[in-house]
C-alpha cells in the first residue's frame, strides 16, 4: 500500500492506496476520513490511459518528449504558454515553472493560493460563513463547521444552514459582509464557477478577515508560491501560439486550440484528442513528490515514479527541481504534515449572468469533485416547479438539448440545482425546461 | 491452558510488548510451515502503523511490540485458500468469524493468535494527549505502552506517565467504540495473549483455547523459539479481576456515552434525523465494515438519491443488516467523515435483540439469526 494523497479537492486527504482505498488515520487533517469522490479514487485511476503521440501517430516516450523539445523550440518564449491544473506534485510544478524560465514564457495555473488556518481552527471560530454547501463540497469541511455556532451560507438557494440568499441579477453581498469580524472565517471556493462570489471573496481578503480558499484541483497553493499567474487572469490566448499543458484534464472550458499544443497527462480526455504531442506521464497515486494542500500542509505521495519530472527536466535540461521545491517551500527538508505560509494577493474576477430563460442555474457543490465519477444525470427542482411543469416521478425534462432526470428537493421555486449543467453551460445562467412526458 | 510463555531469542523477549511470545511464535509457524504467511503491524511512528502480509521472518521481527494508537482492523487481509496466522484484538478475531460464516476464506486456514485489549486510540486525538498531558513533542515520541491503567510515553527525555481515567475525564482517550467494548480477552480466538496477570516478569500471559491454538503455542515450543511455565492461581485472578474491572468500566461508559437513553420515543426518532441527515452518502462505514461482504450491497443498491428521505435508506439498511452481526469495532465511527456516532447507534439498535435472540456476533460460528430465518423461508 501506497501512502499517497487524494487528487479531489485541494484539501488533499491522505489515503493509502493498494488494492482497495485504505484510511490513513494518522493524517492530521483528514484522520483518514474521505469523501465519495477518495472512496471512489481507484475508479479513477483504472480510466483509460493516455498514449504517447505525435501528430496522431503511437510514438515512444522519448520521441514524444524529443518532439516536443523541437517543436517548442520553433516558437519564442512570448509565444509560449505552460498552464496547468494543479493535479500535480510540487516536484512537477517546480519542474512546470523552471521549464517555463528557460523559455521565459508565461506559467499559469488553476486556483488561488492563500493557506493561512487549519481545518481545525474552524473549530474555534465562533462564527462561519461559507459559499459552498459542505456537504456536498469539500465535505471534510463539513465536521469542522459543524462544532461551530453560527453557521451562514451564501447562496442563491436555501442551504440546510442559516442562508444569506442572493438575488441572481444582482448579487449583493452587504450582508454576508457585514457579519465578518475577529471571531468570523469565511470559507470560499475559488473556481471558474464559483466566480460570482469573487466579489465577496475581495472584501474578504480586502478586509484582512480570516479566510481559507478551497480550490477543486489539489495543488493550487503551491503554484501561487511558485509565482503562477492565475489561467484566467487576462490572459490573451490569440497571441498564445504554442501551449505546453501539465495534467490540464481538470481546466475547465473549452479547450485552446493554438498551433501547437502539447499534454502531458495521464489519462486520455479532450485534451490529449486535440493535441500535437501527447506526453504519457503515470497516474498521480504512482508518483514520488510533495502537495500543499489548502491549509498550507505539506502531504506526502509516496509512489516510485518520478517521471512526471524527468519529462520536464528532458525538454529543459536541467536537473534543480528538487532544490527549486525546498527553496520555494523555504525548508531545508520535507517533512510531511508541516504547514507553509503562504499570502497571495486575490485576484479580480468578472461576474456576468448569461441567458434569458425562466429558472436560474445554480449549483450546491463542485462539479469537478464528480468529474468522471459516476455522474448522475439529474437537477434539483423545488417542489412548486415540478407541480407547475406537471411533472410525474418517471418524467424526464429537457434542458437545452439535454435529456435529464429530476429530484424534487427543498429550495426556491425558479431555480435549478445542477452539478453537470452547470460545469457545460459555465457558469450561472437562465435556461428554460420542459417536459418529455415519459 | 493458562501459562506464562517468552520468547527464547532474548533480543525478541526485550522488544516485545510483553514477552515476544506473539512475534517467536509467528516465526516458529512460518518456519515450520504451519502457515503460509502471516499478516502483522509493520510500525512507521508511534502513531502509525501499516497492514502487512508476509513469509519474510526478518520483517516479522520488525513488526514486534503493541501499537495502541493505530485502530486497525485486521480481518480484511486474509486471503481465501491461503494458510494465515495473525495478531486479533477481540474486534479482529469476531471480525474473522463474522467473515468465515460469509464464505471469505476457510476458519481452518486461519491461525487467530489473540491479544487481549484494553482500547486503541485516534492516532491524531493521542497526539493532543502526548502535547497536553505529557507536555512533549508528539512527534518525539519513542515508544509508548499502557501499564497498569496508565498510559506511558517515552521519549528522549525519559518517560512520563498518565493516569487513562485522567486522560478519559477531559473527553480525551481510547475510542467511544473502545470505551464501550466490552470484550477484553478473545475467547473467540485460538488463543489469547496479554500482560494482565504478569508481574514484574518479561513474559506474556497465554491462554490456549482450541486446538489450533494447541498446534500453534506447541509449535513454537517445539521448535525451540518459545518457553514457558505454567500461570500460577494468583496470576491468573489478578487477570481475571482486571478483565472484570474493565467489563464494568465498559458498562459505565454505555451509559455515559449514550446521548439518547432519557429521550421519548419522538425524540429519538428527532435525533437519529439529525445524526442520518449529515450523511454525505460515501459508502466509506460500508467499505470498512467488516461483516459486510456483499458484492451487490442491497443498501446501496436500495438507496435512491432522489428519495429525498431525511434517513438515507443506505443507513436504515445497515442498522436492519447489522443488527445481527455489529461486532462493535467501531470502524465505520473512524472513517465517517461527519462524525456519526455509529457505533453506539449500531449497539442501540442491536442489543436488545440480540439478548432476545440469546446470539452473539463474531463469537462463534453460528448463523446470524436473521440468514437464519431467510434460510427457513427460502
Ligand atoms: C491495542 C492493544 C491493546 C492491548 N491492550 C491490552 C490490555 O489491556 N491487556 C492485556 O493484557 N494486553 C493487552 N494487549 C496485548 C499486549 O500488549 C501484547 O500485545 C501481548 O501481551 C503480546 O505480547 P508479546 O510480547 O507476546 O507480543 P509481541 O511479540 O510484541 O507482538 C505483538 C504483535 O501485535 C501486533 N500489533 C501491534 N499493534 C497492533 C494493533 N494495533 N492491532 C493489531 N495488532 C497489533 C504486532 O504486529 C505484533 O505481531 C494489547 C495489545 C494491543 C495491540
Ligand atoms: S475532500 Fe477532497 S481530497 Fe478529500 S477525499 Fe474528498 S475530494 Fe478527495
Ligand atoms: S473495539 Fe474492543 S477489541 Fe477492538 S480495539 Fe477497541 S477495545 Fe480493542
Ligand atoms: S457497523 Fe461499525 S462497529 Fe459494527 S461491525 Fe460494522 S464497522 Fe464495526
Ligand atoms: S461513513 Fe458516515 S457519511 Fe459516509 S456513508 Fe457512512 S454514515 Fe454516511
Amino acid at each position: 500500500m501506497i501512502e499517497s494523497v487524494c487528487i479531489g479537492c485541494s484539501i488533499g486527504c491522505s489515503l493509502y492506496v493498494g488494492d482497495r482505498i485504505f484510511h490513513r488515520k494518522n493524517a492530521p487533517h483528514n484522520e483518514g476520513k474521505l469523501c465519495k469522490f477518495g472512496m471512489d479514487l481507484l475508479k479513477y485511476y483504472s480510466r483509460e490511459k493516455a498514449e504517447c503521440k505525435v501528430d496522431g501517430k503511437n510514438v515512444e516516450l522519448n520521441e514524444a518528449i524529443n518532439e516536443a523539445k523541437k517543436r517548442l523550440e520553433g516558437y519564442s518564449g512570448d509565444e509560449i504558454l505552460f498552464l496547468t491544473s494543479c493535479t500535480a506534485t510540487n516536484e512537477e510544478l517546480a519542474a512546470l515553472k523552471l521549464l517555463a524560465e528557460k523559455f521565459d514564457a508565461k506559467c499559469c495555473f488553476y486556483g488561488y493560493g492563500n493557506a493561512l488556518f487549519s481545518l481545525k481552527d474552524i473549530e474555534n471560530f465562533g462564527r462561519v460563513i461559507l459559499t459552498f454547501d459542505p456537504f456536498v463540497s469539500y465535505p471534510l469541511v463539513a465536521r469542522r463547521v459543524l462544532k461551530v455556532k453560527e453557521v451562514y451560507e451564501v447562496g442563491f438557494v436555501d442551504g440546510r444552514v442559516n442562508s444569506i440568499i442572493l438575488n441572481p441579477e444582482n448579487p449583493n453581498f452587504d450582508d454576508a459582509l457585514a457579519l465578518l469580524d475577529e471571531n468570523t472565517i469565511a470559507l470560499a471556493e475559488y473556481s471558474p464557477l464559483s466566480t460570482v462570489y469573487t466579489p465577496f471573496l475581495k472584501e474578504v481578503v480586502k478586509s484582512n478577515a480570516k479566510a481559507i480558499v478551497f480550490n477543486p484541483t489539489l495543488n493550487a497553493n503551491f503554484a501561487a508560491m511558485l509565482g503562477f499567474e492565475s489561467f484566467e487572469n487576462k490572459i490573451d490566448f490569440d497571441k498564445v501560439k504554442a501551449i505546453y499543458a501539465l495534467e490540464p484534464e481538470l481546466i475547465n472550458g473549452a479547450i485552446p486550440s493554438p498551433e501547437l499544443l502539447i499534454v502531458q497527462s495521464a489519462f486520455s480526455n479532450g485534451w490529449c484528442d486535440k493535441a500535437d504531442v501527447v506526453i504519457q506521464s503515470d497516474s498521480f497515486h504512482q508518483k514520488r513528490g510533495s502537495v500543499v494542500n489548502a491549509e498550507g500542509r505539506i502531504l506526502i505521495n509516496n509512489g516510485k515514479s518520478e517521471q512526471g519530472v524527468e519529462i520536464l527536466e528532458k525538454i529543459g535540461g536541467f536537473e534543480q527541481t528538487a532544490s527549486k521545491v525546498l527553496e520555494t517551500l523555504n525548508v531545508n527538508t520535507i517533512k510531511e504534515f508541516s504547514t507553509v505560509e503562504i499570502t497571495e494577493e486575490f485576484r479580480e474576477k468578472e461576474f456576468k449572468l448569461k441567458g434569458e430563460g425562466k429558472y436560474y442555474l445554480t449549483t450546491k457543490s463542485n462539479p469537478f469533485l464528480w468529474k468522471g465519477i459516476d455522474h448522475k444525470n439529474f437537477v434539483e427542482l423545488s417542489v412548486e416547479d415540478v407541480k407547475e411543469l406537471g411533472l410525474s416521478r418517471t418524467d424526464r425534462i429537457k434542458i437545452g438539448d439535454k435529456e435529464l432526470c429530476y429530484k424534487p428537493s427543498n429550495i426556491q421555486k425558479g431555480y435549478i440545482v445542477s452539478e453537470i449543467l452547470i460545469s457545460q453551460l459555465k457558469g450561472l445562467t437562465r435556461v428554460d425546461i420542459s417536459n418529455l412526458h415519459y | 491452558m493458562k501459562v506464562l510463555a517468552w520468547a527464547k531469542d532474548e533480543e525478541i523477549r526485550a522488544k516485545g510488548s510483553s514477552g515476544g511470545f506473539v512475534t517467536a511464535a509467528m516465526i516458529a509457524a512460518l518456519e515450520k510451515g504451519l502457515v503460509d504467511e502471516v499478516v502483522l503491524v509493520k510500525k512507521k511512528n508511534a502513531y502509525e502503523g501499516v497492514p502487512i502480509t508476509t513469509n519474510n521472518v526478518e520483517v516479522v521481527k520488525e513488526c514486534i511490540g503493541s501499537m495502541h494508537f493505530v485502530p486497525l482492523n485486521l480481518s480484511y487481509f486474509i486471503k481465501s485458500g491461503v494458510k494465515t496466522a495473525l495478531p486479533t484484538k477481540p474486534c479482529d478475531a469476531r471480525a474473522i468469524i463474522e467473515r468465515a460464516k460469509r464464505n471469505q476464506f476457510n476458519i481452518d486456514d486461519v491461525y487467530m493468535v489473540g491479544l487481549n485489549c484494553g482500547g486503541t486510540f485516534n492516532p491524531v486525538l493521542a497526539r493532543e494527549v502526548v502535547l497536553s498531558f505529557f507536555e512533549i513533542e508528539p512527534e518525539t515520541v519513542i515508544k509508548e505502552e499502557i501499564l497498569k491503567g496508565k498510559l506511558i510515553i517515552e521519549s528522549k527525555e525519559g518517560k512520563k506517565s498518565v493516569k487513562i481515567d485522567e486522560i478519559e475525564e477531559e473527553g480525551y482517550g481510547r475510542r467511544n467504540a473502545c470505551k464501550i467494548c466490552d470484550v477484553n480477552i478473545p475467547h473467540m480466538a485460538d488463543l489469547a495473549c496479554g500482560n494482565w496477570g504478569v508481574l514484574n516478569e518479561k513474559a506474556t500471559f497465554v491462554e490456549v483455547f482450541t486446538d489450533k491454538g494447541k498446534e500453534f503455542f506447541e509449535n513454537a515450543v517445539d521448535a525451540g523459539y518459545v518457553e514457558f511455565r505454567e500461570a500460577k492461581k494468583e496470576e491468573i485472578e489478578i487477570r481475571e479481576k482486571i478483565d472484570k474491572a474493565m467489563i464494568k468500566l465498559a458498562k459505565k461508559w454505555r451509559e455515559k456515552l449514550d446521548e439518547i437513553n432519557d429521550l421519548d420515543r419522538r425524540e429519538r426518532l428527532d435525533y437519529y434525523i439529525r445524526m442520518f441527515e449529515k450523511c454525505i452518502g460515501c459508502n466509506a462505514c460500508k467499505e470498512v465494515c467488516p461483516p459486510c461482504v456483499c458484492e451487490e450491497a442491497k443498501c446501496v443498491s436500495m438507496n435512491d438519491e432522489m428519495a429525498g428521505y431525511k434517513i438515507p435508506l443506505y443507513n436504515l439498511v445497515r442498522l436492519l443488516h447489522l443488527m445481527d452481526s455489529c461486532i462493535g469495532c467501531g470502524q465505520c465511527e473512524d472513517v465517517c467523515p461527519v462524525d456519526i456516532p455509529l457505533t453506539l447507534i449500531h449497539k442501540r439498535f442491536s442489543e436488545r435483540i440480540l439478548r432476545k435472540l440469546d446470539y452473539i456476533p463474531g463469537i462463534d460460528m453460528r448463523t446470524p439469526p436473521f440468514q437464519e430465518t431467510k434460510i427457513l423461508f427460502d
